[in-house]
């Protein structure tokens, strides 16, 4: 029997967390069940009463179901949460770093308005790079979801277009913990924000545009009663007065403001980020220096070339903390202002 | 894009075991392109560090259980891909979202009549069947729906049901445990001992169409629902209250038991004491409903098609023609007598196949169990019992004098669908006749006859409508339908030495044909021939003129046709003109649908609403043929068709009251 693409998954994800968990997992040659043999806290924790369960790609009365319409996915997700750690640390080794000739990478690469740049002095050192991972879940009407990567340096906060880190073949397993990641996750949550609204263009504007039928709906619906509150009793023939027509269509209008703002309440989008997966990567790279002088005033930058990337790492603009290679400076603290920053 | 950023705490703090969960909550506004606010926030409730890292492979193993969570969010729907002729509408793709997230696959779908409810629910079996969250599916439907159901599910949505067989089988448990995709009719499947058989096996969903049916818990048909093992259930209807509010609790109970509590609790705090029709509390009820049931409204996903006009011609036919017609008949009623009294024993009985009979007649053979291929026609006895809605004249009573009955186990002279395609080629056209006529002409000196006469008619009585109704459309793009590829190839004829360019779509082309008759339609001639396949899944709404050259005995085909032009996406008024030779059976048909439900001026769907108030009877076909099996003359065939005509008006009167109720139930308030 051949499985589909999505039976596939959920047989090897399961195999996976039993084996990371603690437990051995046994297929039958054709695939269709398999038996686990797990400690007890994993038993539980997979909603098993016995150490030795039938785990099934096809709905059954007992052992573990594999499928995406069951409990299965949430039986994982407190396995995971309690049994696999979800911060890991990594080093990448061998990459060949030269500490001569950055003065003139750093001046190819970076445009200084309004200043004046002096390259310092470069050194080779082993910079971290936090990848965040997070679910993105949006809600309103609808939901949307998505899994939404984010690599920073750790030293400079500036995002980097790093992926598929996870992949790399020459990855090291290191022993120490990731340096602090407060900061970075600050800047990840920023950046995977603005990263959720791009992804999420077409959902946002369906949502938008069922809000405004509905909206449409209901004004219309009310504009015709308005409309309706001057014409005679049906049963009674009476016109009404001046004063009860300016009453009726008030109490419309009112009526209509109430609904608009439920409608609207009901359309607010909840969006909800929750970091699934931390990973350090130290990575070799030179440090350089840079000394922005503008009119009197200097302040030194340090800007990163990236072994991995070959070449410099952009900055971060101090209001919008969009990165960028050519900033501006038009105060005395020195702030660099991307292009979109300094011509607003 | 505005955000503010506020601060956060250290994931890594000094115990790097602390789960960091409740204190780290942060809110930040955002707003939509349409200027809707988005309110961010972070939830660490479920990322916590402990002193041990991750492997590579056990982070992977995090991504990999959140991309299955995704899988599982259905954003992405897997069912629209792969479907033949099923143009589905935004609505249409919001529901199953909605169904499969929101619902959890109980639902019930009640949108007004031709907003497409089937379409939902195929569009849910097969998102449900290639995620493979579901395996084993049973759909109940009334039982003029039956071959409806099952045509489309196999050739839009490529879905193979088993139809119950009408035999002993279906009886045994083993039938329903082993087939894991069955389609039955509703009276059958609550009949016999089948409800058992039916309840002993394990369903992953239940479909059941026109649920209104189930709105009674006293019914045997509630009762067959209630007691099947499911996981998922979708019910159907555009009026899931037809009398009173209980009916409605009725049916949630099905899907959801205790939603609404019990019927003492939902009548006291929803029903108005000594009014049944009227809600109370009506907000918290809309809230109650709003989690269980999803009901499109016209109004709602701004569907409003513009008029259509049908319009009869009736031809009358030369003298030759009417006689032929008359003896045809005749014959065909001469060959019942000569069967019902034939020796149980007789070879003479006709045998053949409905593939026998797709070649020799009819593109668009009717399905088996529309007409009963395999049952011959032994005997005049009485249509099997029908029960007709309240109010309607019993069905049982609609025919007429009856002939000698027949022995058991009496083989036939003719079978059903020989006598069907017989009676549908007259009223198509004589050379089609002659066509279904010659296997009998081999073997009979009568038949041999008429096939003959048959064939000397060149130009029959439609033909000449046809070629005047087409000069006078010479400024409209126009689709003229057949039932029979021989009726299409003789009007290819017709129309050519009248000189009028046409195009011509039919089964027999290739897909490419067909996409290039359909643009040539559109872009170099005024008109196109059409088998029953006509257009399906093509955008034909540039046409705006419909001429039913034949008319298909069974309603829903005729509102197919109709609605290949009368649809979402058409701007201009269309125009129906159904062509019927006088003193055939499709005059008697087209007239009980045009004078008693005024079928023409309904919105596409109603129809099937209507028949599915016939919801213990046969399909409409299977009736019209034993009303004129049961009719020794025409004086009798018009009295049962004026009765059948009640009851059809009788299943429409009692639709109409439920759609007036529910629209003021679930209008404007619901919505």
């Amino acid at each position: 029997m051949s499985r589909s693409s999505v039976e596939s998954q959920l047989v090897e994800f399961a195999t996976a967390l039993v084996e990371n968990s603690g437990g051995i997992i046994d297929w039958q040659s054709d695939g269709s069940q398999a038996t686990a043999i797990v400690p007890p806290d994993l038993a539980e924790s997979l909603g098993q009463h016995h150490e030795s369960f039938l785990v099934r790609t096809q709905p059954g009365d007992e052992g573990l179901v594999l499928s995406l319409g069951g409990e299965f996915v949430d039986l994982a997700a407190r396995t995971l949460r309690h049994f696999v750690p979800s911060v890991g640390a990594f080093a990448v080794d061998d990459l060949p770093v030269r500490k001569t000739e950055f003065a003139a990478a750093v001046e190819s690469s970076f445009g200084w308005q309004n200043a004046r740049a002096k390259v310092l002095d470069g050194s080779v050192m082993t910079v971290p790079y936090h990848a965040w991972w997070f679910h993105v879940t949006l809600q309103s009407e609808e939901t949307w979801e998505s899994l939404v990567s984010v690599t920073l340096n750790a030293r400079s906060g500036v995002v980097v277009p790093l992926s598929e880190l996870l992949s790399l073949g020459d990855l090291r397993p290191t022993k120490d913990a990731p340096s602090d990641s407060s900061a970075t996750l600050d800047l990840a949550l920023h950046v995977a924000e603005a990263e959720t609204m791009r992804q999420a263009t077409p959902f946002l504007q369906r949502i938008d545009a069922r809000r405004e039928r509905d909206r449409k709906r209901l004004q219309d619906y009310y504009r015709a009663l308005q409309r309706e509150s001057s014409t005679p009793n049906k049963r009674t023939k009476t016109v009404p007065t001046a004063e009860e027509i300016e009453s009726r269509q008030k109490a419309v209008k009112l009526e209509l403001q109430r609904k608009l703002s439920e409608l609207d309440e009901r359309y607010l989008f909840s969006a909800v980020l929750r970091p699934i997966v931390l990973a350090e990567f130290r990575i070799p790279a030179v440090a350089i220096d840079v000394e922005i002088q503008r009119k009197a005033e200097k302040r030194i930058f340090r800007v990163y070339w990236n072994a991995m990337l070959k070449k410099m790492e952009p900055m971060s603009c101090s209001r919008c903390l969009r990165t960028s290679f050519n900033f501006w400076f038009t105060n005395d603290t020195v702030d660099p202002l991307c292009s979109t920053c300094h011509g607003s | 894009m505005k955000t503010k950023i506020a601060a956060t705490k250290s994931v890594f703090d000094a115990n790097p075991e602390k789960d960091i969960a409740d204190d780290s909550a942060h809110v930040r506004t955002s707003f939509s392109p349409g200027g809707i606010p988005i309110r961010f926030r972070t939830d660490l409730s479920e990322f916590s560090t402990t002193k041990n890292l991750a492997t590579r492979e056990q982070l992977q193993l995090h991504l990999t259980h959140t991309r299955l969570q995704l899988l599982r969010g259905f954003d992405e729907l897997l069912c629209l891909e792969g479907l033949t002729g099923v143009e589905h509408l935004p609505h249409q793709i919001e529901t199953v979202r909605k169904v499969m997230r929101r619902f959890r696959g109980r639902v019930l779908l009640a949108d007004e009549v031709g907003l497409g409810k089937t379409i939902e629910a195929c569009l849910l079996l097969r998102e449900y069947l290639l995620r493979r969250l579901i395996k084993r599916v049973l759909i109940l439907v009334p039982n003029p729906l039956v071959s409806q159901w099952h045509e489309e599910l196999s050739s839009k949505f490529h879905l193979d049901f088993r139809i119950a067989p009408r035999t002993a089988t279906s009886s045994r448990d083993e039938f329903w445990a082993t087939h894991d995709r069955v389609l039955v009719s509703t009276s059958f499947a609550r009949s016999g001992r089948r409800p058992e058989a039916i309840a002993a096996a394990h369903w992953d969903l239940v479909i059941v169409d026109e649920a209104h049916h189930c709105r009674n818990r006293s019914t045997k048909l509630w009762k067959l629902v209630n007691s099947l093992q499911r996981r998922h259930m979708f019910l159907l209807t555009a009026t899931p209250v037809q009398n009173n509010l209980v009916e409605l609790y009725s049916l949630l109970t099905l899907l959801e038991p205790g939603h609404l509590k019990t019927e003492a609790d939902f009548k006291k705090q929803f029903v108005t004491r000594g009014n049944p029709r009227d809600p109370r509390n009506r907000h918290r009820l809309r809230d109650l409903l709003g989690e269980v049931m999803i009901r499109n409204t016209r109004g709602l996903v701004q569907i409003n098609l513009p008029p259509r006009y049908a319009q009869t011609i009736m031809a009358t036919p030369g003298e030759e023609e009417s006689q032929l017609l008359i003896d045809i008949q005749q014959y065909l009623r001469d060959q019942l007598v000569t069967t019902a009294n034939a020796s149980p024993n007789t070879d003479d009985a006709e045998q053949e196949s409905p593939e026998e009979l797709d070649a020799s007649s009819t593109e668009s053979a009717e399905t088996p169990d529309a007409v009963g291929w395999d049952q011959r026609l032994t005997s005049r006895a009485g249509p099997p019992e029908l029960t007709s809605p309240a109010g309607g004249p019993p069905l049982a009573l609609l025919a007429g004098p009856t002939l000698p009955e027949p022995q058991n186990n009496e083989p036939a002279g003719i079978s059903r669908m020989r006598l069907h395609a017989i009676l549908t080629s007259i009223g198509s056209h004589p050379a089609t006749a002659a066509a279904t006529l010659q296997p009998l002409a081999e073997r009979d000196e009568r038949a041999r006859q008429l096939c003959e006469r048959a064939g000397r008619i060149t130009h029959s009585a439609k033909d000449e409508k046809l070629l005047q109704l087409l000069k006078e459309s010479h400024e409209h793009k126009v689709l003229v339908f057949v039932a029979s590829i021989r009726t299409l190839h003789r009007l290819q004829s017709l129309l050519t030495e009248a000189e009028i360019s046409f195009s011509t779509f039919s089964g027999e082309q290739s897909s490419t044909d067909k996409d290039a008759a359909v643009e040539q339609l559109k872009s170099s001639v005024n008109v196109m021939l059409c088998t029953e396949s006509g257009g399906e899944g093509r955008n034909l709404q540039f046409a705006d003129t419909l001429i039913n050259f034949d008319l298909p005995w069974n309603p829903m085909k005729i509102e197919q046709r109709i609605g290949r032009i009368h649809r979402y996406g058409q701007t201009q008024d269309v125009f129906i003109f159904n062509l019927c030779t006088a003193g055939t059976l499709e005059s008697r048909i087209l007239k009980l649908l045009n004078d008693k439900i005024r079928m023409f001026e309904l919105v596409v769907g109603e129809v099937g609403s209507i028949l599915g108030n016939l919801d213990d009877g046969q399909d409409f076909e299977s009736l019209v043929l034993q009303l004129w099996q049961k009719a020794p003359d025409d004086k009798q065939l018009d009295a049962d068709f004026e009765t059948l005509g009640d009851t059809l008006l009788a299943a429409q009167e009692k639709y109409l009251d439920a759609k007036n109720l529910d629209e003021a139930l679930f209008g404007e308030d619901y919505e």
